[in-house]
């Protein structure tokens, strides 16, 4: 068994291509391929260990991840507004990966349903997870592949903040089921 | 009003289609044999191949030779199964090369033609015409020569490669959720056949199109700008790909959407 383990770790080493010939390799892809390509070393743990991070190593990785959220006054903007980010495809995109309001039929089923979010409720908790959530996904589930919208500067705080509203508000139509709503 | 009824009875089938979930080779077949119908049987991508064809066998460079002296993996002017068996290592060139690459390396070292004297849609013709040689056969990727398996193994870490403003990689989607749907195009992984059927005809954009483009159509939509064309990224990941897919019949040329 040992012996079995060992060979394995040797066939491993022997099949790992090292950092410098991928820097290579990304280089040989032209120069705006390899500078989309670099990552931060929260990317490359991900990249590492694609089947989850070890566990010894998650805490020091979020409080990493953590420390890269701003926050915006106001953590719930303007529903409305959220509403054109949720489907603006060069903004959030969401209907990529989620069902939202009932009428769209054209949605990815890659993340949960975000239909009737806004019954878990409106307190300052469920916000605040709310807005965390979209701008660095990696604090609640490492290395998801939901985007890092607000790290990685793809959503101002503030259109984050338009999307928490549309998210949770009685108001929104993603909330048909909400008590108050439409 | 009544046309509006017919268009929401059309999106009602289309839905209730989506909901029998079918399986995403399943669909693809499903789409392809629906536009074959309505196209009276003649599949687009066969313009592409008799157009390579043409390019095949009577393109001639300085050194005064046709494509016919290039050998693709099975010797000079054998095209039978050569592209079931790509990327692999070529002694000539010292190098792991998928078709694109081939055909160009075939063009330019071979024929002496220069960089300017043939453009990438010539390319995607003669692949399509080389592939279609490979048609129903089972992928035969080899890792055998040592540059085979580095090239692999580079393959790997790229479809691992978290980067981008998306933080996406290859397996983040399609080793994660296979069978899911990205609005609504059915994601696969390279088991499934999400390589198999390339070079194929893409109806959306009525054009031809290589496995390279594929990966590059990946890279665009996780907003990473695509590698450039022949480069190592294409090849590793091609390899990669196939590798993982060995056994499974090519279908080409291919057609989607």
């Amino acid at each position: 068994m040992r012996r079995a383990l060992l060979l394995f770790a040797l066939f491993t080493v022997a099949l790992a291509v090292d950092d410098g010939t991928m820097e290579r390799v990304v280089r040989s892809g032209g120069p705006a391929f390899a500078a989309a390509m670099r990552q931060d070393p929260s990317e490359k743990l991900c990249s590492q260990f694609p089947q989850g991070i070890p566990a010894d190593r998650s805490g020091a990785f979020i409080a990493a991840e953590r420390a890269k959220v701003s926050y915006p006054e106001a953590l719930a903007g303007d529903w409305q507004r959220g509403r054109v980010v949720f489907t603006t495809p060069s903004k959030g995109n969401c209907y990529a990966c989620h069902a939202g309001e009932p009428e769209e039929a054209a949605f990815g089923d890659v993340g949960p349903p975000l239909t009737n979010f806004g019954l878990r409720g409106q307190s300052e908790g469920i916000v605040r997870y709310t807005y965390e959530k979209i701008f660095d996904s990696w604090i609640t589930v490492p290395c998801s592949t939901m985007p890092r919208y607000g790290v990685n500067a793809r959503l101002t705080p503030q259109e984050i903040a338009d999307l928490v509203a549309y998210l949770t508000s009685p108001e929104s139509p993603i909330n048909p089921a909400v008590k108050g709503g439409n | 009003m009544k046309r509006r009824t017919l268009q929401l009875a059309t999106l009602g089938l289309l839905l209730g289609a989506l909901a029998l979930a079918l399986s995403p080779a399943e669909e693809a077949k499903r789409q392809r044999e629906l536009f074959l119908k309505q196209s009276g049987g003649a599949h687009p991508g066969e313009l592409f191949v008799a157009e390579g064809e043409e390019y095949y066998l009577s393109l001639e460079g300085p050194s005064g030779v046709t494509m016919e002296a290039c050998d693709f993996g099975k010797g000079p002017g054998v095209l039978e199964g050569a592209y079931a068996e790509l990327p692999r290592y070529f002694a000539d060139s010292d190098r792991v090369e998928d078709l694109d690459t081939r055909v160009v390396t075939c063009l330019t070292k071979v024929m002496g033609l220069s960089e300017d004297e043939f453009d990438r849609d010539m390319v995607v013709s003669i692949v399509s015409y080389i592939a279609s040689f490979s048609n129903e056969m089972p992928i035969n990727v080899k890792l055998e020569h040592p540059k085979e398996k580095e090239m692999f193994a580079i393959g790997e870490r790229l479809w691992y490669w978290r980067a981008g403003q998306m933080d996406m990689s290859c397996a983040a989607c399609h080793d994660r959720y296979p069978g899911r749907r990205v609005r609504l195009a059915p994601i696969r992984n390279p088991e499934q056949g999400l390589s198999d059927h390339w070079p194929a005809y893409t109806f959306s954009f009525d054009k031809m199109y290589t496995l390279e483009n594929r990966i590059n159509f990946c890279y665009d939509s996780i907003q990473i700008p695509h590698p450039e064309f022949y480069s190592t990224p294409h090849i590793a990941l091609s390899l990669y790909m196939r590798y993982r897919a060995n056994g499974s019949a090519l279908d080409v040329p291919g057609f989607t959407r």
